[in-house]
């Protein structure tokens, strides 16, 4: 796929002007079409969901559909209602209005602190959500993650890079076709996220897993994320989608190519927040 | 200027010292001696007082454990012991499993939690005599008021402590548990009984401790067997030598059940929640 803006049918913004483009330019126009869904089947359909809260807060008007194998960013300014459109779709909230279907068999979530409960191992957190004639899939999951060797370490021993690993092994481990991850990497270092990133990006690659990723770092979203929803206001409304220009190969390895879809991101974030 | 840089100076060399002794030695020492110097003041004091008081108010803490060594050469005080450590264990059992269970519903619904409060809050305010008298009314003389005592006292403190403990669960660990569609005896045993744990092993402590006070009280009036009933005979029959042995084995059997019992079990809960 091009990296390079191109004026298509299916513009995805037309309004966030970006810096830094890539054309050489001082400022252009985002025009990065959305990508073609994979062609697979439709795994979650969102229709004009809103669920409120009193003081303002609160989502509404959320229309999406995901495919497997395709990964959409949802990221805002905070309190736009980024992770109550994760916890609607987790089933941890119910909606005032619209409705979410839900055509996954297994969901895996990953969660800003990783909830993993300190009196058990490694394994037996990863072990706990595994019926019981797949336990064995544990050890295999913590292996993916490299904790082979932490596996029978109990929470408080390990590190919390390490920590949001099991936590991940956890939510791989059930083999899900719908994963959630709500800011997984917002308290680990650069580099360890960056890590963590990779691997969840090969996971997603390796299997046709759909996957929504809530962050506020639009590094991390324009790493992994295929689409990006923008939400703005309160309640938080989807204010655009941009797509993004490169596919997940070229991600990982021209990540520096990434700066005018970041800039676009920021920008419509920006334009959403006012 | 100078003498707060000394000052600094001597807090740190005084801090260096302190590295250098090995922490069992620092903390050890005041945890082994204060209880048993706490416990030789108590015996002195006694000693002195009993020489100023008559031995039918006060007898002597000499007289007091020859009688009791004596008794504890006898069967009675065994037998006496055993029923009494049986209404004890019986209703401490009760309130642990009755006041878990009725947290654990109330935590089913916010309605059920405000109408269960205050009817425990009016069952932990009724005085232990007014409960006594009705496990009497209900119960008859025997064995069955000692218990109904002992769990009206006990219970609210457990249902208490199980409600806010519920309250106090990582609403992370109970998200986890919902999208991971974990069944209600999963989400029991591995997630809220554990959590609740250490809320509970310090209630127990407490329940105890309230359990066999209640329990003696009512024996002694509501049955003929056990430390409650020898204690208010002895009283009866004048035998103060007798009184005050009963109530010194009962002091040491509710120390000897804290600190062989409660508190090893709550320190491995501790440990086993708190790993790492």
């Amino acid at each position: 796929m091009s990296i390079r803006p191109a004026g298509a049918s299916n513009v995805a913004c037309d309004t966030a002007e970006a810096s830094g483009c890539l054309e050489g330019r001082g400022s252009c126009v985002y025009k990065q079409p959305l990508p073609e869904p994979p062609a697979t089947e439709v795994i979650l359909s969102l229709e004009n969901v809103s669920r409120r809260f009193d003081g303002g807060a609160g989502i509404t008007g959320v229309d999406l559909e995901l495919h497997a194998g395709e990964i959409l960013g949802v990221c805002g300014v905070s309190g736009c209602g980024k992770s109550t459109l994760l916890r609607l779709i987790a089933g941890l909230e119910s909606p005032d209005a619209g409705r979410i279907h839900h055509g996954f068999r297994q969901m895996g979530m990953v969660f800003q602190d990783p909830g993993l409960l300190p009196w058990l191992t490694a394994r037996g957190n990863v072990e706990l959500v595994l019926p019981k004639g797949a336990r064995d899939r544990a050890a295999a999951a913590l292996a993916e993650v490299g904790l082979e060797e932490a596996a029978d370490q109990y929470p408080a021993q390990l590190s919390g890079g390490m920590r949001q690993r099991v936590g991940i092994a956890r939510a791989l481990a059930g083999e899900p076709d719908l994963l959630l991850m709500d800011e997984p990497f917002a308290s680990l270092d650069y580099f360890t996220s960056l890590q963590l990133l990779e691997l969840v990006g090969r996971r997603v690659t390796e299997r046709p897993v759909g996957g929504i990723f809530v962050s506020h770092d639009v590094r991390e979203i324009a790493r992994l994320c295929d689409r990006v929803m923008v939400i703005g206001g309160q309640p938080g409304r989807p204010v655009t989608t941009l797509g993004n220009p490169l596919d997940a190969a070229e991600r990982q390895t021209r990540p520096g190519a990434m700066a005018h879809f970041e800039n676009a991101i920021l920008q419509a974030i920006e334009t959403g927040s006012h | 200027m100078t003498e707060p840089v000394s000052t600094l100076r001597r807090d740190q060399q005084t801090t260096q010292r302190m590295r250098r002794i090995p922490a069992a030695r620092r903390l050890g020492g005041s945890q082994i001696w204060a209880p048993i110097t706490g416990i030789a003041g108590l015996i002195v004091t006694w000693q002195l007082a009993s020489a100023w008081l008559s031995a039918a108010i006060l007898p002597p803490p000499t007289a007091v454990a020859n009688r009791l060594f004596e008794d504890l050469a006898g069967t009675q005080i065994w037998r006496d012991t055993g029923i009494t450590l049986l209404n004890v264990v019986g209703s401490f059992v009760l309130s642990m499993i009755g006041g878990v269970l009725l947290g654990l519903w109330a935590a089913r619904a916010d309605f059920l939690d405000r109408a269960l409060h205050p009817l425990v809050v009016v069952v932990e305010s009724a005085p232990t005599i007014a409960w006594l008298v009705l496990a009497i009314l209900w119960l008859g003389q025997g064995g069955g008021p000692p218990i109904l005592v002992g769990v009206s006292m006990a219970l609210p403190l457990v249902f208490i402590a199980t409600s806010h403990g519920l309250r106090q669960i990582d609403t992370g660990l109970l998200d986890m548990a919902r999208v991971y569609r974990l069944s209600a005896l999963t989400r029991l045993t591995r997630i809220l009984l554990p959590s609740l744990a250490l809320t509970l092993a310090g209630t127990a402590s407490g329940a105890l401790s309230v359990v066999w006070r209640g329990v003696i009280m009512a024996e002694a009036f509501a049955s003929s067997q056990g430390l409650g009933p020898s204690l208010w005979g002895s009283y009866l029959y004048g035998e103060i030598n007798e009184v005050y042995a009963i109530i010194l084995w009962i002091i040491l059997l509710g120390l000897a059940l804290e600190y062989g019992l409660v508190h090893p079990a709550r320190r491995g809960i501790e440990r086993r929640l708190r790993h790492g």
